[in-house]
């Protein structure tokens, strides 16, 4: 592997507040939300933008989540973070990066146009207090939400990009404030040196692009017709993928997941102890075709058998349909020799009692289950509610009591296992 | 002080064994027999207040009369917790335990527990209604089994959430659910494929049920141009207003419309609810979805006999698989007590 070296500095941070500067201090992060919501109106595409804070224990829910983005900037090193978003697609994962722990910028709006069929933004809840609190792990964060409104006569598209360009550009901005203070810790990231005898594991990473509400961007790109390739670790980590998944809240891996990547985390920690991070393989899932699938997947394991791996672990994101792509490349890994373990979530029906995948393959005999988002769930009435007083349906009253799909909790079977979810026999 | 009813048959109440296998249906206050050690595992938390005792063969020759007659028991002494057995390996002791169980939750939504060796031709039948505590296959370890009873079904009784069946104790009911587990996922799947690429042993967490019957084709059409063939598709395809509130996800509902209706002209317009692909292109044209066009052009040329004169609809995407074979079988039963020979599936 290319010698990449990053250095992460984690700065913690315990309570944000809003106030007249713009600083961290210490833990506290202060925020002047007439200054913030400026870098966000220079983009003239956005009409409005309000800032809003939810702390994990308020009786607080936001409503029509979008993208939840980690603040973190680069202070030495080639590129920019988010590359091809705030910077150019000039290669990321060298250097020294800084982070704020503890807190997302998460985006919340509604789109100009009306959308049909999969490609729409659907309700997406994060509950922060209560049981309903259990489903999203950014319930244990604190967010600073982004409120914001399209500028009239602008279309979805372009809407699009304007709402994920602000969080990115926010998370850049804050993160910003951390430099030249004393951060909480520096992890290094550095996996080019293999260790004799230990396995080789590499991490089998299957990114949604569908379209338009339903896209991963790659260095500022979308991933239609990816073939299978590699990226390091560190580019993950200085935010070379970003989402734009809005479709089905509780099956997305939003841009804070891509960053945070909690198997890249763990792969990470381990290299060099018990196993060598043989690298990383993005994929993209929703394949058209079953040719396509097939075309696609016989690639990724291909690139397995490149990097020597000796076992692989495997995650998706979206539905049944991503199911396929990742389970056949469970096959044709194992088929080369390279052992598997695949990252899933379940389908058992609302009652727990039916087959509980999409789809698989004989070879996908070590699953790790990630829960499930089955049936509904009663929203408990709340205090406050971030967003909106409707919910997308232009009826109900955000502020609850009311009955809706488990599938619009946000991240709630976590793909990449940012989740404490998991499936269990009773 | 919570109140438990027990249930037990002629031999652990004394009266005698099989010889004594037809003696009647009575209820006695307090606690009798295994019952005792049931009240002091219980352990201050509830009182053992009647004891329904019952022969084995007299519960199963008269089932319809002692079933009724224990439920009016345990719903007049206002129980909060039903124990049957344990049973061990009994045979029709068992299935009388599990029976009543079924029946006392079912009928009184009182929570029910019994104790059953788990070859017990009765833990097949009931398992999936009845909470069961494993024993070993005889009375040598009651004291045990009467532990493990009064330790499951006082959580039971007690309103809160039961663990996975593994860390509770019980034989699994046959359901999964969600379960709140601190050891992230990655970490589990690190130790996990470390495991496998040792040759170490390791535990799926998806045990895999056997997979779903495959379903064998029907015959060929022996003639389609005498045959009627209707349109069915999971393209989510629904008059604009979705009339039949067919869900956009994991449907749980089909329906059918008119297929004239479909024709330019016919004043009705239609859209797909479909949440699973871009609907563009179909909302411009539903023929896209459900061919109606091309049909008609096959009946036209005399290809096809003629045309069901309903087109059939549900939603695919995100479907568990009851639901997709409850919404299957509903609509192949509409079909063949239509008298259609053939249909064409379109799939997104």
């Amino acid at each position: 592997m290319l010698p990449f070296r990053l250095e992460v500095e984690t700065h913690r941070v315990r309570q944000v507040q809003l106030g007249e500067v713009t600083q961290l201090a210490g833990d506290v992060l202060q925020i002047n939300a007439a200054e913030v919501a400026g870098w966000v109106l220079q983009d003239s595409r956005i009409a409005t933008a309000r800032l809003e804070l939810a702390h994990p224990g308020e009786a607080t829910r936001i409503v029509h989540c979008l993208d939840a983005v980690e603040p973190r900037a680069k202070l030495a090193g080639p590129g920019s973070i988010f590359p091809g978003f705030l910077g150019g697609p000039e290669t990321v994962g060298r250097g020294r990066t800084v982070r704020l722990a503890g807190v997302s910028v998460l985006t919340s709006s509604r789109y100009p146009q009306p959308f049909s069929g999969l490609l729409a933004a659907r309700e997406a809840l994060v509950d922060m207090s209560g049981t309903t609190a259990t489903y999203s792990p950014f319930s244990q964060v604190i967010n600073i939400v982004l409120v914001l409104t399209p500028q009239a006569g602008l279309d979805n598209a372009d809407y699009d990009d304007a709402v994920r360009r602000a969080s990115l550009k926010v998370a850049q901005g804050l993160a910003r404030l951390a430099i030249d203070q004393a951060p909480d810790d520096v992890a290094v990231f550095d996996s080019s040196e293999a260790t004799a005898d230990l396995p080789r594991v590499a991490y089998f990473y299957q990114l949604q692009g569908q379209g338009p509400m339903a896209d991963t961007f790659l260095y500022g790109r979308t991933i239609d017709n990816l073939v299978p390739s590699l990226i390091h670790p560190n580019e993950v980590i200085d935010g070379a993928i970003v989402s734009g998944v809005y479709v089905y809240a509780a099956f997305k891996n939003p841009t804070y997941l891509h960053q945070n990547n909690p198997v890249i985390w763990e792969l990470q920690a381990r290299h060099g102890k018990d196993l060598n991070f043989a690298g990383v393989i993005i994929n993209r899932g929703h394949n058209y075709t079953q040719f396509d699938k097939e075309r696609s997947s016989h690639w990724a394991a291909k690139l397995a058998g490149f990097l020597q791996a000796d076992g692989a672990i495997l995650t998706a994101e979206g539905g049944g349909n991503s199911a396929i792509d990742m389970m056949l490349a469970c096959q044709y890994m194992e088929q080369m020799g390279i052992r598997t373990t695949v990252m899933t979530y379940e389908n058992p029906g609302p009652d727990g009692r039916g087959w509980p995948l999409f789809y698989t393959v004989p070879e996908a005999d070590a699953i790790v289950s990630l829960g499930m988002a089955e049936g509904s769930t009663r929203m408990p009435p709340v205090a406050r509610v971030i967003g909106d007083d409707l919910l997308l349906d232009d009826q109900t009253p955000a502020i609850g009591p009311f009955e809706t799909a488990m599938y619009s909790q946000y991240c709630a079977p976590s793909q990449v296992g940012g989740n404490v979810l998991v499936g269990r026999q009773f | 002080m919570l109140k438990v009813i027990h249930y037990i048959n002629q031999f652990f109440a004394g009266i005698g064994g099989e010889d004594k296998a037809d003696a009647g249906f009575e209820v006695r206050p307090g606690a009798v027999g295994p019952g005792r050690a049931l009240q002091a595992a219980l352990d201050g938390q509830a009182r053992v207040v009647l004891t329904l005792v019952c022969g084995d063969n007299t519960f199963h020759d008269q089932r319809t009369d002692v079933i009724p007659a224990a439920l009016s028991a345990i719903q007049e002494a206002g129980a909060d917790l039903f124990v049957a057995g344990p049973a061990f390996n009994a045979g029709r002791y068992g299935l009388a335990c599990a029976s009543l169980c079924a029946a006392v939750e079912e009928s009184l939504g009182v929570p029910a527990i019994t104790g059953l060796f788990p070859e017990n031709p009765a833990v097949e039948m009931y398992r999936d209604r009845v909470l069961i505590v494993p024993t070993s296959h005889s009375a040598a370890s009651m004291k045990e089994a009467v532990a493990a009873i009064a330790r499951v079904g006082l959580r039971r009784a007690s309103g809160v959430r039961l663990r996975p069946a593994a860390e509770e104790g019980t034989i699994p009911m046959g359901y999964r659910a969600n379960w709140v587990e601190q050891t992230p996922a990655a970490v589990r799947a690190v130790n996990m494929l470390l495991a496998k690429v040792a040759g170490r042993p390791y535990q799926s967490e998806v045990d895999l049920p056997p997979k779903p019957e495959p379903v064998p084709p029907a015959s060929p059409v022996a003639d389609l141009s005498k045959a009627t063939v209707a349109l069915v598709t999971e393209g989510g395809l629904v008059p604009v207003d979705n009339p039949d509130h067919i869900e956009s996800s994991d449907a749980t509902k089909w329906a059918r419309y008119p297929l004239a209706q479909l024709a330019a002209g016919a004043g009705v317009s239609f859209q797909s609810i479909h949440g699973g692909y871009d609907a563009r292109w179909v909302n411009a044209d539903p023929n896209r979805m459900v061919p109606r066009d091309a049909a008609q052009a096959l009946v036209s040329a005399g290809v096809v006999g003629r045309l069901h004169e309903y087109f059939y609809v549900t939603v695919g995407t995100g479907t568990s698989v009851a639901h997709a074979a409850e919404i299957g079988g509903g609509i192949a039963r509409q079909l063949l007590a239509d008298g259609v020979h053939a249909a064409i599936v379109t799939s997104t």
